[in-house]
């Protein structure tokens, strides 16, 4: 293994933790400020369909993640090869 | 003269009879010596996963109890279930342990003394690890637990191999390189997370936002017990399994035993619940003061890298990720100190695991195989563990001075040790039965504090 190719996977490594490991964090973030969005009530049926998006995608993102770390599993037992990763 | 006779006859008889014994007892003692060895080494193997799991509950749970979000209890417990799930997920156990980092290879298992130099490299090698996870929990330093065992897997090779045993360039590139990355990506993946996170909500109410942040923050704390469990309880059943084969009970390319799985998933998850309470201290309390919006980012950054890093071809330990996330979170929170002399005894702690549990694994192999060429390879084995067992004995003893437990795992961190041991009470407490009551009052005491503080 050279240098070149570990750099590059720590570089892989922190573009996926920050798209991921930041992102939805921040998601979850905006998720609540839409849905206690301090502005006037006009905007507050807005702002809890905007937070609902925001949460439903987060909990999309949990599924992935358990089934990213059921995933072998998974393949062993059904043969299913969710993130077509296993083969 | 008859009566001389049939007394020469007894004695003849006797010594027969004895002869016949020890034949007998020559014939089956290797076969009986083995199994005894092997299940020691074992019972030694199992006692590593509790201590990887003890030392690691942090790492999930200590951002959680730190903030509130769930009584310590309550922590330990799910985390302990999480990964007892997660390691009953495991599958394709290797067969090779620490590949790529120890030559075991240059073991013949065909050959007898091969295989009995094998499992004392192993043996050897988990001593060393245990007595180093004891050892950084005792002084509440959350270090890695692969790390503990690769350093002293690295030690008893090199005492029974010779340099030649271990691939340095492995090393390098498996430990030495990610120990490093690890914690400068992970802060400041958590450092951009934490940011974002204060400056989405700054226009929400403190008690609202954490109500949400809490329930993140169990989310993301669970994944990341769960992956604890697929990771860490493998390593174990893999070094069960590479003793079983060495010995001859399992072929290569068996399926793993459903009884080692099983005894690896309990052991660690008994080690999760009892909670290495002085880690978590640190990790919570220690480290950065932690609020649920950044126990929240802390742990999706370290979720998000632990499950990702091994895809991209470099697996780091979970350990190195969670201290680095939390450190992150001190950093990008604006007003927020992080300890730099807790963190920098932390790295410290982190340089010398691999030499110290090596030189731990050193000395057990030669205290074993020394006392193997002399006397019996039993009495060397026996002579290791009771070293172990001492060594484990004292630290839990030292650990009983000032105890570290659920009651005030969250106490005030004792700005001028540094310790992860809470302050005593300047008449410190004299017996156990003004101890018993005392616990719960001064929690109440440090409740109060707390409520001040917010108030302040």
């Amino acid at each position: 293994m050279n240098f070149a190719t570990i750099f590059g996977s720590i570089f892989e490594v922190t573009l996926v933790g920050i798209l991921l490991g930041a992102g939805l964090p921040a998601l979850f973030a905006l998720g609540i400020r839409f849905a206690h969005s301090p502005s006037s009530n006009g905007t507050n049926a807005l702002g809890k369909i905007a937070s609902t998006i925001c949460f439903a995608i987060i909990a999309v993102a949990i599924i992935a993640g358990i089934l990213w770390v059921t995933k072998a599993t998974i393949y062993q037992y059904s043969g299913f090869d969710i993130f077509g990763t296993e083969g | 003269m008859g009566n001389s006779n049939s007394i020469l006859g007894i004695y003849r008889q006797k010594i027969q009879n004895r002869h016949l014994v020890s034949t007998l007892f020559r014939a089956y003692f290797p076969i009986v010596t083995e199994l005894i060895i092997l299940l020691i080494v074992i019972v030694t193997a199992l006692a590593f996963d509790f201590t990887n799991g003890f030392h690691d509950t942090g790492n999930a749970m200590a951002t959680s109890i730190a903030t509130g979000a769930l009584k310590p209890k309550v922590a330990v417990a799910l985390s302990a279930s999480l990964n007892l799930v997660g390691a009953f997920l495991s599958v394709e156990v290797a067969t090779t342990v620490a590949k790529g980092v120890v030559d075991l290879d240059q073991f013949d298992l065909s050959n007898a003394w091969d295989s009995h130099q094998l499992l004392l490299v192993v043996f050897a090698g988990l001593i060393g690890a245990i007595v180093w996870n004891l050892l950084t929990w005792l002084l509440g330093i959350p270090s890695s637990s692969s790390h503990a065992l690769f350093g002293g897997l690295i030690g008893a090779a090199i005492a029974s191999l010779g340099f030649g045993g271990v691939v340095w360039e492995g090393v390098l590139s498996k430990m030495i390189i990610p120990a490093l990355a690890a914690p400068v990506v992970a802060g400041l993946v958590a450092a951009i997370g934490t940011f974002a996170v204060y400056s989405i909500t700054k226009a929400v109410g403190d008690n609202e936002k954490n109500r949400y942040f809490r329930w993140g923050q169990i989310g993301s704390a669970s994944l990341v017990s769960l992956a604890h469990g697929t990771n860490d309880a493998q390593k174990t059943m893999g070094v069960i399994f590479l003793s079983l084969v060495a010995t001859g009970h399992l072929g290569t390319d068996a399926d793993i035993p459903f009884w080692v799985k099983a005894t690896c998933a309990l052991a660690i998850a008994i080690g999760t619940y009892l909670g290495g309470w002085r880690v978590i201290r640190t990790l919570g309390k220690g480290l950065v003061e932690i609020d649920s919006p950044q126990g929240m980012a802390a742990e999706t950054s370290s979720a998000a890298i632990i499950l990702t890093s091994s895809h991209f071809g470099m697996a780091l330990s979970t350990t190195h990720v969670a201290t680095g996330s939390i450190m992150g979170t001190g950093i990008g929170r604006k007003g927020a100190k992080v300890r730099w002399s807790v963190a920098g005894r932390m790295a410290m702690a982190w340089v010398i695991t691999l030499p110290a549990s090596a030189i731990v694994g050193v000395f057990c192999w030669w205290v074993a195989h020394g006392i193997g060429l002399i006397s019996s390879d039993l009495l060397g084995v026996l002579v290791a563990f009771a070293i172990l067992v001492i060594l484990s004995g004292y630290i839990y003893a030292r650990s009983r001075r000032v105890p570290v437990d659920p009651s005030n795992v969250n106490a005030d961190w004792n700005e001028e040790s540094n310790s992860v041991e809470p302050a005593t009470p300047s008449a410190p407490a004299a017996s156990e039965i003004t101890e018993a009551p005392a616990a719960p009052a001064a929690q109440a005491v440090q409740d109060l504090n707390n409520e001040n503080e917010v108030t302040k």
